[in-house]
């Protein structure tokens, strides 16, 4: 029973987070009403009652999706965990890059960011520096002085 | 004034730079389609910072290269190793691999190939025939005809989402409502900003759709293991062109799985492997044999292949006519068309007629390509199928945070993919539907504007809906593939197929 639960509980998590952005969704229509709306602003409709009553659908949609959790097999019957090590690890790590570009600028990022993903995932030493020098070098040149991307500047060195 | 028409379109699609563009996007596409855990919408979703910086006719050679070399792609894998590289090519494991083990893997790979070809070469042709006349026919819609037809799409896309309809609506709602965070489009009034500079800019596609296509597929990929083993040896490649009864059969088959696959594939939400599963079911009952199915019949390579092809290019059709994108794939390639500034829709084939028809042209010399591409080269593509995937993951996720900072030069849009990424994983894992939300996102805003003008010239009436021939028509087809899709589903086979087609990448 606490298995066939733990199967449901990411779908009813789902349902319960429509249900609430629904909420928040009404929420702000009321705050549209109240602040914009005058006669002749809007159209029949509007931007608040269209933003309400999707709301209203949210959250009947997130009330249905919670009830439906494990009626037509949930997909989270898989012997792996939701939740493996190797995606988790490489998600932070992707986080911890994307927060490090606007600091250290994306040249240092970038060298730091492959040769660690790379040992996370079991690439060997010599592999991993071979790997990571080329995609360092041809996203740098593809990216940087070719496409002209305007990369944030280094925060923290200027 | 010339007015450009196909001769045109062919001749700019023989220049020199659109045939590189058209070669970089079927050996991408190939390459796709052989490596298990790559898809075309996330091959596209990867590339999209690429098409920013290219014209838009070059973008959409480049994107439908890769959606039909995918199409080819995934049938090398499922002939040689009993895993099709895309779920749309699972169906010629059923024939393909049995004619591997005695000895015919030649044979298979052509007739797939061949299958393929000859949907690819009718394909074009409906798309440039059919193209113009749905847009002239959509020239007569107005809002009310419009809220009829995009009903119609995401009722259709929803049929066709995966396991639960409950699902399939959810995330069409969630679509929606995430694309009408920011500035309201009519009348400029924030909505769900609290405050924030960011949020008033609202969630740009390009984030989303390599965050839940790319990354997301990244980390799902990661979490699996894909064990492959090669077996078979190939000769010369023209040692592998069937003969006589053979070429006879694959090519009578292929005609069937292409008419099966291009009159199906128009309708949006439609999957290839569901039309190559239907082309394999008709297969059985025409050949008056059907226990002799699944132990190496040419027929069962060659149909199902050229069904999932037809499909990939039947959607075409509602794409540059319309506007409206029938999958995944073309939810992106309609972006990179957006990003570029080209909306599709009724005046595609007379305002950009330069872009549609160069388009067509190029699905020509693309099959052509493929063709050439998937025979003599089997065997190295074979063996790359073999490079594992911890060497990939890297590249593809610097490329995909590179792609959602590139459209808006903002760390928000980098954030924004993450999160997608995120949520993209979850929904591979549970089997929650992709293509509604996706669809929903791109769809909301013309939605909402349409409704909202609908209901504004009725005086708030919704009688326009059931008033308007066009608009009932849309209504009616909606309900019809809703009932036609629970009658499917009572099939485990097609099920299944829809539920790993909806969430493959």
């Amino acid at each position: 029973m606490k298995r066939d639960l733990l199967a449901k509980l990411p779908t009813i998590v789902l349902g319960v987070s429509l249900a609430a952005f629904g909420l928040i969704s009404m929420w702000d229509a009321e705050r549209i009403t109240r602040e914009y709306r005058k006669p002749g602003a809007f159209d029949v409709v509007g931007p608040d009652n269209f933003l309400f009553y999707t709301g209203v659908l949210l959250i009947l949609s997130g009330i249905a999706v919670a009830c439906s959790a494990g009626a037509a097999g949930d997909g989270a019957h898989s012997e792996t965990p939701l939740f493996p090590s190797t995606p988790v690890m490489i998600f932070l790590t992707a986080c911890a890059y994307a927060a490090a570009i606007p600091l250290v600028g994306y040249l240092v990022a970038t060298i730091a960011f492959f040769p660690l993903v790379n040992w996370l995932l079991g690439v060997r030493f010599k592999a991993n520096m071979i790997a990571s020098v080329c995609t360092v070098t041809v996203l740098y040149i593809v990216f940087d002085r070719l496409a002209g991307i305007p990369f944030p500047s280094a925060s923290l060195f200027s | 004034m010339h007015d450009f028409g196909f001769i045109d379109g062919l001749i700019a699609a023989f220049s020199l730079h659109n045939l590189v563009y058209a070669l970089f996007g079927c050996l991408m596409g190939t390459l796709v389609g052989i490596l298990p855990g790559l898809g075309p919408a996330s091959a596209m979703a990867i590339l999209i910072p690429v098409a920013a910086y290219l014209p838009p006719e070059a973008a959409v050679i480049i994107f439908g290269g890769i959606y039909y070399g995918a199409m080819y792609g995934g049938s090398t894998t499922a002939i040689l190793m009993n895993i099709p590289g895309e779920v749309a090519s699972s169906v010629t494991t059923l024939d393909g691999y049995p004619m591997a083990r005695q000895g015919r893997a030649g044979q298979a790979l052509a007739a797939a190939a061949i299958g393929s070809f000859i949907a690819g070469i009718a394909g074009a042709f409906a798309v440039g025939w059919l193209g113009p006349i749905v847009g002239e026919v959509a020239l007569l819609f107005g809002p009310v005809e419009y809220l009829g037809l995009i009903v119609f799409s995401m009722t259709a896309v929803i049929s066709f989402a995966g396991r639960s309809l409950v699902l399939g609506v959810a995330m069409a709602v969630l679509g929606v409502w995430l694309s009408s965070l920011g500035v309201d489009p009519q009348n400029g009034v924030p909505r769900l900003t609290f405050g924030s500079v960011e949020l008033r800019m609202g969630f740009d596609i390009v984030p989303v759709m390599v965050g839940i296509f790319g990354l997301g597929e990244v980390f799902f990929n990661l979490s699996q293991k894909i064990e492959s083993t090669y077996i078979g040896r190939l000769g010369a490649w023209y040692s592998m062109l069937p003969r006589a009864s053979e070429l006879r059969a694959t090519i009578t088959s292929g005609i069937r799985g292409t008419m099966i696959g291009g009159v199906l594939g128009l309708l949006p939400g439609m999957v290839p492997a569901l039309t190559a599963y239907l082309a394999y079911g008709l297969e059985k009952r025409v050949s008056g044999q059907p226990q002799t199915f699944g132990q190496g019949r040419i027929e069962g390579v060659a149909a199902p292949e050229a069904a999932n092809n037809a499909t990939a290019m039947a959607g075409f059709v509602p794409l540059l006519s319309l506007g409206i994108p029938t999958s995944p794939a073309l939810v992106i390639v309609l972006g990179a068309m957006v990003m570029n500034g080209v909306t599709p829709g009724p005046t595609m084939f007379t305002q950009h007629a330069d872009i549609a028809y160069t388009v067509v042209a190029s699905m020509f010399l693309c099959n052509a390509m493929l063709l050439v591409l998937n025979l003599p080269l089997v065997g190295l593509w074979a063996r790359i199928s073999l490079i594992p995937y911890k060497y990939l993951a890297p590249i593809i996720i610097g490329v995909c945070l590179i792609g959602a900072y590139a459209p808006r030069n903002t760390m928000f849009d980098v954030g924004i993919a993450l999160g997608a990424g995120a949520f993209g994983y979850l929904m591979r894992r549970l089997d929650w539907p992709m293509t509604p939300l996706l669809l929903g996102f791109l769809l909301g805003p013309i939605f909402e504007t349409t409704l909202r003008q609908t209901l504004s010239a009725s005086g708030g009436s919704w009688a326009p809906l059931y008033t308007h021939p066009i608009s009932v028509a849309f209504l009616l087809a909606g309900g019809i593939v809703l009932v036609a899709t629970l009658y499917i589903r009572r099939s485990n086979a097609m099920a299944q197929l829809i539920e790993e087609s909806t969430n493959e990448a």
